[in-house]
């Protein structure tokens, strides 16, 4: 009782005193007025050139984005927000992106997910690091705590809301997120980083970059760090400490005036704890939550040809190796993809863009199968040859477009995937675009859904004359069918003047052939290890559909040179509805897992003698189905950069509350509390 | 006197909330939220009266950016400018879609170059870039997967190269303007620019970091 009035009271309280300090700020910056534009440019006109190079300048200006006029909802975390905000993890400033859920689950996990399905193992969005796929055809998800690089060395993060499916190929059902590195050009000279906080002792990164030849560039980056324990529903350390090192180089290369070559690895490995509410067994008794610790390595290499012929016409040609190795209590395995690529674009004619492009993937795994979860068969390796082909067509020059395209992919699961979508993009004025789209997309189905054996819960019947052990158990489902969905888009951008602009998307999503569970009791049958019983199982199978629908708002506003503001509101509701023939009752909850409203508020400010002060404020609605109460979460950083070389920041992470929940406990892990945390850091730059 | 009423009227006011609502409860629970966020207030304040840009001016890095690339011009000495090609204006093109162009747009309004009217192009395409003169060129972060091409096409005519992608003068770019901290930094590739028939004057050069067919000379 007493702790829900006291969440009623803090959240407005909450709310209110950021606005304070909000207003207090517009006053104090409002009040004197600013010079006029062009006061300052015939000032700066004025000036010697010596002078004007000492001019103290800001940084917070919006970047202008290429995509700023692609006909789907794209929102751009350029490397400057990264920056700003202190985020040290890429899943963490994927929350700068509004209408993507970001939930920490502890210290080492997150759930992350567009349009909805959030989980600890959404299997709707596709992540590229560089071109390379880091979702695991284990699950169709994506570990966020091996997903990492030299953050100072992200160039942007593309994230497309929406399917994402004609270019990218099958699992950009609900999005699809794109983090660039930097070339290595833009990379030379020295960094060195350190930091350390409240519940981080120890983050280093190191970097160099020189030149290679007249025309290429290389990099060499090594990071380490060490993450404390988050804290338990009760205050307690959660048991969720994590440490991993790093590194990794790229190297770029003009070979001449139409061909430029980039090559990449990165290798790294790593411990964390977590925390386990794993099931009975038939041979050892359920024992309560308790820490459990897991370690992860892997190495990747990535080689990039283009080839430009002027205006018209441009190729690329990709390869990577990735290497993946994950041993936790409940899975090991290994986990290797060879994966080549080849796209062209060419000027078909006047008014049409041709784009065009062949993949081939080829994924080995071996899973060692544990107590409780194994596939079988152990060891698999899959193919994946995929085709696409997309029409840009000027139906009026400067006013409106037409994208058509469609992807052709073929996997050993399904078979053939066909993933066609229309786009219509308008542009009624220079300052204002529209655009619609119809796509269609699937999730294939993975090892999860197609191997899985996953021991439940046991249950001994009393009986005369023995009592009869039965153990529930999920198979995957060699019949599992590839999730579908069609999606239709509304969107519109706007950009009244220089220092404001105006991104709005709509969407009705309506999906089919959803993952349920479906018990199929007839199918029971004894096993004799390690102790007689009955098997009960259950399988997965695709007998659910729904909708899901919403808006998603952003809004920037630069009122001073040295001053942004960018907010952000996403709503969006789910509706699943099992078929008549389902026993589910747990696949509907999905619907809970992920909030309804999102708010967002960051302010981006620039002080004299190279201070700044960074505020984000997110409101995230409660997950009903998990019982995770709504959040108000508030960011600040003040940093200070007295010259070109160094810069010292401190972080104040989760301001307003000692502790809070972002997910539930979910697949037998326990999730832990999100900790108001205080960082510090330093880098030099050379 | 009457912004200090409103100032001081301000922080009373976001003061003021906190006593509104039952305090003990929210005191009891969590002192440390309670005191951070004082604290928070108080150091903002703080950081906001003596930082405050209104005593030094803060300006947008692309704006001083622009009036540099006007600035430029007088510590450049093009090869063909004695010739007849005199009466035409001297053009700033840029390639691509940057925050510099409006900017740029204001700042050349009615200014001249040595006696030559300064006019302002947008190229789309490389074509453009071979079909039409122009002095200086600003080539955009968006058009550096096509900068080879570019530099190619340059390559020869009296152009000076400008952008503020990082590393543009290790990829035979001639001038690169950085942001660097708070502070704009000129890096020249001298070798580039005198390839092209381009002098730089010594002045100019003082200024710079100096950056020669990928070694850094400074």
């Amino acid at each position: 009782m007493t702790a829900h009035l006291y969440q009623s009271i803090q959240r407005p309280l909450a709310i209110r005193r950021v606005w304070a300090v909000f207003i207090l700020l517009i006053s104090i910056w409002l009040a004197p007025a600013p010079g006029m534009a062009d006061e300052k440019l015939d000032y700066l006109k004025s000036l010697k050139i010596e002078d004007l190079l000492n001019t103290e300048v800001t940084s917070v200006s919006k970047k202008p984005e290429k995509l700023a006029d692609a006909p789907a909802a794209i929102f751009v975390i350029t490397a400057e927000d990264i920056r700003r905000t202190g985020v040290r993890t890429i899943a963490e400033a994927l929350r700068m992106a509004p209408g993507i859920q970001v939930a920490r689950m502890d210290a080492n996990k997150w759930a992350v997910s567009a349009r909805g399905f959030n989980d600890t193992f959404s299997n709707k969005l596709l992540v590229l690091i560089d071109g390379r796929s880091v979702y695991t055809p284990l699950f169709s998800g994506v570990f966020w705590d091996v997903q990492d690089t030299m953050i100072e060395d992200i160039d942007r993060i593309e994230v497309i809301r929406g399917p994402g499916a004609t270019l990218w190929g099958a699992n950009a059902v609900n999005g699809v997120i794109n983090i660039i590195t930097k070339s290595a050009q833009k990379t030379q000279g020295a960094l060195v980083s350190v930091g350390t906080g409240s519940h981080e002792p120890f983050n280093a990164a190191v970097r160099y970059g020189d030149q290679l030849g007249p025309d290429g560039a290389w990099r060499l980056y090594a990071k380490g760090f060490r993450r404390g324990d988050y804290v338990n529903g009760d205050g307690d350390d959660a048991s969720d400490a994590w440490d991993a090192m790093r590194g990794g180089f790229r190297l770029d290369m003009d070979l001449n005036a139409r061909d430029a070559l980039m090559v990449q690895g990165d290798i790294y490995q790593g411990n964390e704890d977590q925390t386990l509410d794993l099931p009975e067994t038939l041979s050892t008794p359920a024992a309560g939550p308790q820490p459990y610790s897991a370690d992860f390595s892997g190495a990747d290499i990535l080689a990039r040809w283009r080839r430009f012929d002027g205006d018209k016409s441009d190729f690329t040609l990709q390869f990577y190796y990735d290497h993946t190795e994950r041993r936790q209590f409940v899975l090991q395995g290994i986990i290797d993809t060879v994966d080549l690529d080849f796209q062209h674009r060419f000027q078909l004619s006047a008014r049409q863009e041709m784009s065009w492009g062949l993949g081939y993937r080829y994924t080995q795994d071996d899973i060692q199968s544990g107590d409780s979860i194994s596939m079988i068969p152990d060891s698999r390796y899959d193919q994946l040859f995929s085709a696409f082909v997309q029409d840009e067509i000027v139906l009026q020059p400067d006013k409106w477009w037409l994208t058509m395209g469609s992807k052709l992919e073929h996997n050993d699961y399904t078979g053939v995937e066909i993933q066609p979508s229309v786009r219509l993009r308008w542009k009624p004025t220079g300052v204002q675009t529209a655009w619609a789209a119809a796509s269609r997309a699937v999730r294939t189905p993975s090892r999860t859904d197609h191997d899985l054996r996953s021991n439940r819960d046991v249950v001994v019947v009393p009986g005369i004359p023995f009592p009869t052990t039965y153990q529930n158990v999920i198979f995957g489902d060699d019949n599992f069918e590839s999730e579908e969905l069609l999606a239709f888009e509304l969107g519109h951008r706007w950009q009244p003047d220089t220092r404001l602009s105006f991104d709005t998307a709509t969407f009705y999503n309506q999906y089919d052939n959803l993952r349920t569970l479906e018990l199929n009791s007839a199918a029971a049958y004894a096993e004799m290890n390690p102790t007689p019983h009955i098997v009960v199982p259950y399988y997965w199978d695709n007998q659910m559909e729904g909708e899901t629908f919403g808006v998603e708002l952003v809004a920037s506003w630069q009122p001073l040179d040295f001053w942004k503001l960018t907010a952000g509101y996403a709503w969006m509701q789910m509706l699943l509805r099992i078929d008549a023939g389902s026993q589910d009752s747990m696949a509907e909850d999905q619907a809970g897992f992920s909030p309804m409203n999102q708010i967002q508020l960051r302010s981006a400010l620039d002080l004299s003698h190279g201070w700044s002060f960074d505020t984000e404020l997110y409101y995230v609605d409660e997950l009903e189905a998990m019982n995770v109460p709504a959040y108000t979460r508030v960011d600040l950083r003040v940093g200070w950069q007295p010259s070109a070389q160094w810069e010292f920041s401190l972080n104040i992470e989760n301001l307003l509350d000692d502790r809070h929940a972002e997910f539930g406990d979910r697949t037998d892990i326990v999730a832990s509390q999100i900790p108001r945390q205080i960082y510090g850091q330093i880098t030099w730059r050379y | 006197m009457r912004m200090h009423t409103s100032f001081w009227h301000i922080v009373k006011t976001a003061f003021a909330m906190r006593p509104s609502i039952s305090p003990a409860l929210i005191t009891n629970r969590h002192p440390l939220g309670r005191r951070l966020g004082g604290f928070t207030t108080v150091a903002l304040l703080c950081a906001a009266l003596t930082l405050s840009p209104a005593k030094a001016e803060i300006f947008d890095q692309y704006q001083v950016k622009a009036v540099f690339l006007l600035n430029l011009a007088n510590f450049v000495s093009w090869p063909d400018h004695h010739a007849a090609s005199d009466i035409r204006p001297f053009t700033i093109a840029v390639m691509g879609r940057n925050n510099l162009a409006p900017y740029l747009e204001r700042a050349v309004a009615d200014e001249s170059i040595a006696g030559r009217k300064v006019v302002l192009q947008h190229f789309k395409l490389l074509k453009d870039l071979e079909a039409q003169p122009c002095d200086l060129l600003f080539v955009s972060e968006d058009q550096m997967s096509i900068w080879p091409q570019i530099r190619a096409i340059v390559r020869g005519r009296a152009i000076m190269t400008v952008s503020d992608v990082e590393g543009f003068t290790h990829r035979g770019g001639m001038v690169g303007l950085l942001t660097s901290g708070r502070k704009i930094n000129i890096e020249i590739n001298r070798k580039e620019a005198k390839g092209n028939g381009l002098e730089i004057s010594a002045k100019l050069l003082r200024l710079a970091r100096i950056v020669d067919s990928g070694k850094e000379e400074r």
